[in-house]
């Protein structure tokens, strides 16, 4: 074996155990000592390199209920206006997303995690009002709302959905 | 009386396993997929995706740059905010995708993929699912592959070369990565009720959104959610213990195969079974590639 040979051997080494041990340790339920570790003092770097990875499809529980989602814009009136983005239609009695990424979007949007991407969506909306709308109103909030089923049948049969405001997002006074 | 393993028979054996010389057949096949799924994604994001995207899109670019630039690379992070920056990366990424195909310098290719997807998916982090992490990873293993390519344009005479052979480090990671993915999930999924008691499948068949069509009244019955939920779960146990298998392999395989195809035909997410389809051809072996591509040059 020549000297580059073995160098190139070494380097392929330390990969090998650096990918294992972010392969193994990186994607566990919480608690896990390694895991730790891993979150705590590497992830700045793992997710600025695009090597976080997450496999818990449907897991532990499964998406169960469905959910409709709308948006509203209150104005500075009082007033408020629905608002519609047009890849979330209605077929039939549900929504319908032309893509998995669209529905990647409506879940986020009606989680109770992180508010960046809610607070995007709410950006895109207003500036596709002030596009389409030049009248003199002034937007004060957008509202996203989640609309739901009740889970009485007998309720059901009186108000197939519900809704729910499930995040505000206000903008500042300019 | 116990014999104890030596420092330098670890090492032969680290050797033997990760270095000694093998056919390039398989990675030359897995190279030629995974430049596939990068030409399809890349053209995907072509139609109304790119709304996710753009700098006026659903997640603009003051947002992202308020929440998440410095947190994550992108070359859309040196570039101006502009479509015609996305545009341009895209481009990169299709040229690259398709010398990844072609087997034109294909170590560089996957490294340009793997710095494009990057790129991308870093830019929207909220629309990503498992298969983009799958081939992003496919890249960057690939990056290091032996260089001794098959299945190469450049070559049309010896697309098949029996006598090109190399470290098959690379091959080994991917099929490993591959099984930690199926762990995972069998792990994730054992932690919930509703895999235990076997009426996960009856709960995700029912969400409409994800659904590509209601599910017929005959299939309505919890026997059939009670054999999907546990099939799921011992088709993905298999996928990453008796796939190691000789004995096993090539039945494990079909029965991946079947469980990402049902996954299909129920699921909108396509995009997912197909990398892991093409990410299951690593379990395949040189001598049965070959084969295949006899019977297949037969018509």
């Amino acid at each position: 074996m020549d000297s580059l040979e073995i160098l190139q051997k070494i380097g392929a080494s330390i990969f090998i155990v650096l990918m294992s041990i972010l392969l193994l340790f990186w994607c566990l339920p919480e608690g896990y000592f390694f895991r730790q570790i891993l979150h705590n003092y590497f992830s700045k770097y793992i997710c600025w390199a695009g090597l976080d990875n997450y496999w818990a499809l449907f897991a532990p529980q499964p998406v169960s209920k469905n959910f409709l989602i709308g948006f509203e814009i209150e104005f500075k009136d009082g007033t408020i206006q629905p608002w519609k983005l047009h890849e979330y239609t209605l077929k039939n009695d549900y929504q319908w997303a032309p893509h998995f990424r669209f529905i990647k979007m409506h879940n986020q949007l009606l989680s109770q995690k992180d508010d960046v991407p809610k607070e995007a969506v709410c950006n895109f909306i207003l500036r596709e009002y002030h596009k389409t709308n030049l009248s003199s109103k002034t937007p004060l909030k957008v509202h996203i709302i989640r609309f739901y089923e009740p889970q009485k049948p007998q309720q059901r049969a009186m108000f197939p959905w519900l809704s729910q405001r499930v995040f505000t997002y206000e903008l500042s006074e300019q | 009386m116990t014999e104890f393993i030596t420092l330098n028979q670890l090492l032969n054996s680290w050797n033997d396993f990760f270095f000694e010389n093998q056919s390039t057949l398989s990675i030359s096949v897995l190279r030629l997929l995974t430049g596939i799924l990068v030409l399809i994604e890349t053209l995907v994001w072509q139609g109304k995706n790119k709304v996710l995207l753009q700098p006026k899109g659903w997640f603009g670019y003051d947002d992202y740059k308020r929440n998440k630039k410095d947190l994550r690379f992108s070359l859309l992070n040196y570039l101006p905010p502009t479509t015609a920056s996305l545009n341009l990366i895209f481009g990169i990424q299709f040229m690259a995708g398709l010398c990844l195909t072609l087997g034109i310098l294909p170590n560089l290719a996957a490294f340009v993929c793997f710095v494009t997807l990057v790129s991308i998916h870093n830019r929207n982090i909220y629309v990503l699912s498992s298969g983009d992490t799958v081939y992003r990873f496919f890249c960057l293993f690939l990056i290091f592959s032996p260089s001794d390519a098959q299945l190469s344009i450049l070559d049309t005479k010896h697309i098949l070369r029996p006598e090109a052979t190399g470290w098959p480090w690379t091959l080994i990671m991917i099929q490993l990565f591959m099984a930690n993915i199926y762990a995972k999930n069998v792990l994730f999924k054992l932690k919930g009720e509703w895999w235990r008691d076997g009426s996960a499948t009856q709960k995700v068949l029912k969400v409409r959104i994800w659904n590509r069509r209601e599910l017929p009244k005959a299939l309505d019955r919890t026997w059939f959610f009670k054999c999907t939920t546990y099939g799921t779960l011992a088709i993905e146990a298999a996928l990453f213990s008796l796939i190691w298998i000789e004995e096993f392999r090539l039945s494990v395989l079909a029965l991946g195969v079947l469980l990402h195809i049902g996954l299909w035909i129920f699921l909108r997410f396509g995009f997912f079974q197909l990398t892991m389809i093409f990410g299951l051809s690593a379990f395949i072996t040189p001598k049965e590639y070959r084969l295949f591509f006899e019977w297949l040059s037969h018509f």
